[in-house]
């Protein structure tokens, strides 16, 4: 099954005419994800056409729409969505996904504004208090997801077919355990390097989840914990954190709530960080730090004691999972 | 960006909450605006305006008993310095409140309910890390608001006019500390506030408070240039976040949020010497690339530069290494300069070709020694730090 995203996975991308938003379609298509129409307000009635399939065939032109109501109207099957507009646009376009009905919303954008970023939170939580269709967005500034074999979100691996992420398929093996490990980090760049080195050492992936490293996450690891515990093909989780905020203890805290039985191999860098003076974001804007709360300390020692095993090194996380 | 007290008490103002009486000296016009501190109520606290906390144990808030010492009071304060050395620009004079209870109130983001929440004490003021009083915690929601305040029904008013202020002008951090309670009513005695520059883009009003750090140590020269070349133009970052260490002797430049940290962490682990932390990620322009790489090799006794960054999903790594070497090429590299750089996404096979081949240029050009090592994207992100250390140590030899 994998989570979030699988074969029958149908996209819209929004944004698809610009620099990037065309990019990332461009990469999609090339992995095998099914890009069936794009949105650029004034720009609709346009075709995308000219990309190259994983087979290497011209795949057919995609569409552009002027709203995303209309990209539903004429493509009922899309159910998902990757959002490639300047931060000050995330918010509306966001909405205008929620409203028309998408439940899985992808935002690249680095730089959204937190007012906006909770603004969406509420309006995901609103939705799904009716009951019904329950709704997702991942990021803001994740790079993707990626289900290998299955299906790619965003920006994940760039369309680069070097990119040999070993998928999930009944025979592979590690140790005793049959099936794939998911990772999720929140840096786009980590969760490739890992997926890359967990392929290469023969370890098949379910999923690989950049879940963004802004201070207010759409989607959190915990917020993944029951989609893991369900998924048949994910039998560990690889969790790449790093300092500042807590979604590394939450996530702790929600193996022990819910008694989450698969093994998690955890990995948290940013101790060099501990020493300086605090308030200062290195590198993602969630990666704060303070000296009492989100320290590499707190959250090595939470995951600990929700029974995760610690990687000081990413290499080690081969060597864990195998004892696991 | 972090605002001064008066800056922030001027919002405070705008929605109808109480501050003491008071008048802002500017140090220009001190003595102007000392005089228009005669209509006020003495004794009154003399308070320097910076952005740190903890002013009075620093002796950054003084008293003036009457009129008469206000101006000897207000030289003394001009003539020192904040805890990071900078000079004080503005004080704020300020009358005195008579009240009956000291409170604590902060509106911020929390990570675990992901929710704006109030925090709030009903012991405020000075000390409160020290004594370590649990506050309580209240989630808001944006669309709903402030509806009620169990702990303290009476603060209602004043917390709907907080959230005014945090909503309205993207704040991350809202917090007062002293609010007390007085006859005629809560009167915030203190206010700090933090915007989040992200959101500027919405508040051309931000103007008026010019460059600002994130923290409230001011920024060094490099670190203020490293800004400027990141936010030079829209792609990507480089620079973003930057931070000196004093007696480094490698320069830094990473890739990839997460992968910096990594790097760092590997670099201090092997006992080697950081000059800097910085980053680039998200595709930036060669130019962009150059400039910080410029920045970087201008900081003091280098001997090294460390380029190591995660496996790129979308920056060109050729376009990105270009601007690494464009800067190396054209700097004056010491004899015996190490070189190292760890890189893997789109381009980079060819990218280290261009990098060995102008890289030997330079050598054949400057007659020095410069040592080079490339990792692609198989090699571990943690063993460069030891390959590193490696170089250092062939070099004695």
């Amino acid at each position: 099954m994998a989570i979030l995203i699988n074969e029958n996975t149908r996209y819209l991308i929004q944004g698809i005419t610009g620099k990037e938003g065309l990019r990332a379609a461009t990469g999609m298509v090339a992995l095998g994800a099914l890009v069936v129409a794009g949105v650029t307000p004034g720009k609709g009635g346009q075709t995308v056409a000219g990309l190259v399939g994983k087979d290497g065939r011209e795949e057919a032109p995609i569409p552009v729409y002027e709203t995303v109501i209309e990209a539903l109207k004429n493509h009922p099957e899309i159910n998902a969505t990757s959002i490639y507009a300047p931060p000050r646009f995330v918010l509306n376009a966001a909405k205008e996904a929620l409203t028309a009905g998408i439940p899985l919303i992808h935002i690249i954008a680095e730089n959204v504004p937190t007012r906006d970023t909770v603004e969406i939170l509420e309006f995901v939580a609103v939705k799904n208090e009716l009951g019904g269709k329950q709704y997702r967005v991942i990021g803001p500034s994740s790079v993707g997801v990626m289900s290998p074999g299955k299906s790619v979100m965003g920006s994940f691996g760039g369309g680069r077919d070097e990119l040999l992420l070993a998928p999930f398929t009944d025979g592979v093996k590690i140790g005793k355990k049959k099936g794939g490990v998911a990772v999720l980090t929140k840096s786009g760049g980590m969760s490739l390097t890992v997926a890359n080195m967990l392929s290469q050492a023969g370890v098949a992936l379910s999923t690989v989840v950049g879940l963004g490293g802004d201070k207010i996450s759409c989607t959190t690891y915990a917020d993944l914990l029951d989609s893991l515990a369900q998924d048949d093909e994910t039998w560990a989780v690889v969790l790449i954190g790093e300092i500042g905020g807590s979604y590394e203890e939450d996530f702790a805290q929600m193996i022990k709530d819910k008694n989450f039985k698969k093994p998690v191999v955890a990995f948290i860098s940013g101790k060099f960080a501990e020493n300086l003076p605090t308030g200062v974001a290195f590198g993602h804007a969630g990666a704060i730090v303070s000296k009492t709360f989100g320290t590499r300390a707190g959250k090595v020692t939470a995951l600990k004691g929700a029974g995760a095993l610690i990687a000081d090194n990413p290499e080690d996380i081969v060597e864990l999972l195998q004892q696991v | 960006m972090i605002l001064k007290e008066f800056e922030g008490k001027q919002l405070l103002t705008q929605v109808g909450l109480q501050v003491p009486k008071s008048v802002l000296v500017a140090i220009q016009t001190a003595d102007a605006d000392v005089l228009a501190a005669q209509s006020l109520q003495f004794p009154v606290f003399v308070k320097a305006q910076v952005f740190h906390g903890n002013r009075k144990l620093e002796g950054l808030v003084l008293k003036a008993n009457a009129f008469d010492d206000l101006s000897s009071v207000v030289k003394a304060l001009f003539s020192k310095k904040d805890r990071f050395g900078q000079t004080i620009s503005h004080v704020l004079v300020e009358e005195m409140a008579q009240f009956t209870q000291i409170l604590y109130v902060s509106i911020s983001y929390s990570t675990t309910t992901r929710t704006p929440v109030i925090q709030f004490s009903k012991q405020g003021g000075v000390g409160m890390d020290e004594r370590g009083d649990k506050m309580s915690v209240l989630p808001i929601s944006i669309s709903k608001g402030i509806v009620e305040f169990p702990e303290y029904p009476e603060l209602v008013p004043e917390l709907k006019q907080l959230f005014e202020i945090f909503l309205k002008n993207d704040a991350s951090l809202v917090e007062i500390n002293p609010l007390v309670r007085t006859q005629a009513g809560f009167v915030c005695l203190d206010a700090k506030i933090e915007l989040e520059d992200i959101a500027s883009f919405r508040h051309p009003e931000w103007e008026q408070y010019g460059e600002r750090s994130q923290i409230a140590k001011p920024p060094t020269a490099v670190e203020r240039k490293a800004k400027e070349i990141s936010r030079s133009d829209t792609k990507g970052v480089a620079g973003e976040s930057f931070f000196e260490f004093p007696d480094g002797n490698i320069g830094v430049m990473a890739s990839g949020g997460g992968a910096s940290t990594l790097a760092m962490d590997a670099l201090l682990a092997e006992g080697l010497r950081p000059a800097n932390y910085t980053e680039y990620s998200g595709n930036p322009t060669k130019e962009k690339v150059h400039a910080l790489t410029k920045l970087v090799l201008s900081l003091p006794r280098l001997e090294a530069l460390y380029v190591v960054g995660s496996n790129a999903n979308f920056t060109d790594i050729y376009d990105t290494l270009s601007g690494v070497v464009d800067g190396l090429v054209q700097a004056d590299l010491p004899d015996g300069f190490k070189i190292l750089i760890r890189r893997g996404g789109p381009r980079w096979q060819e990218a280290f070709d261009m990098v060995t081949e102008r890289i030997e240029q330079k050598r054949q050009q400057s007659g020095r020694k410069i040592q080079l090592k490339l990792f692609g994207p198989d090699f571990s992100i943690v063993k460069t730090a030891r390959e590193l250390k490696k170089m250092f140590q062939e070099d004695q030899e």
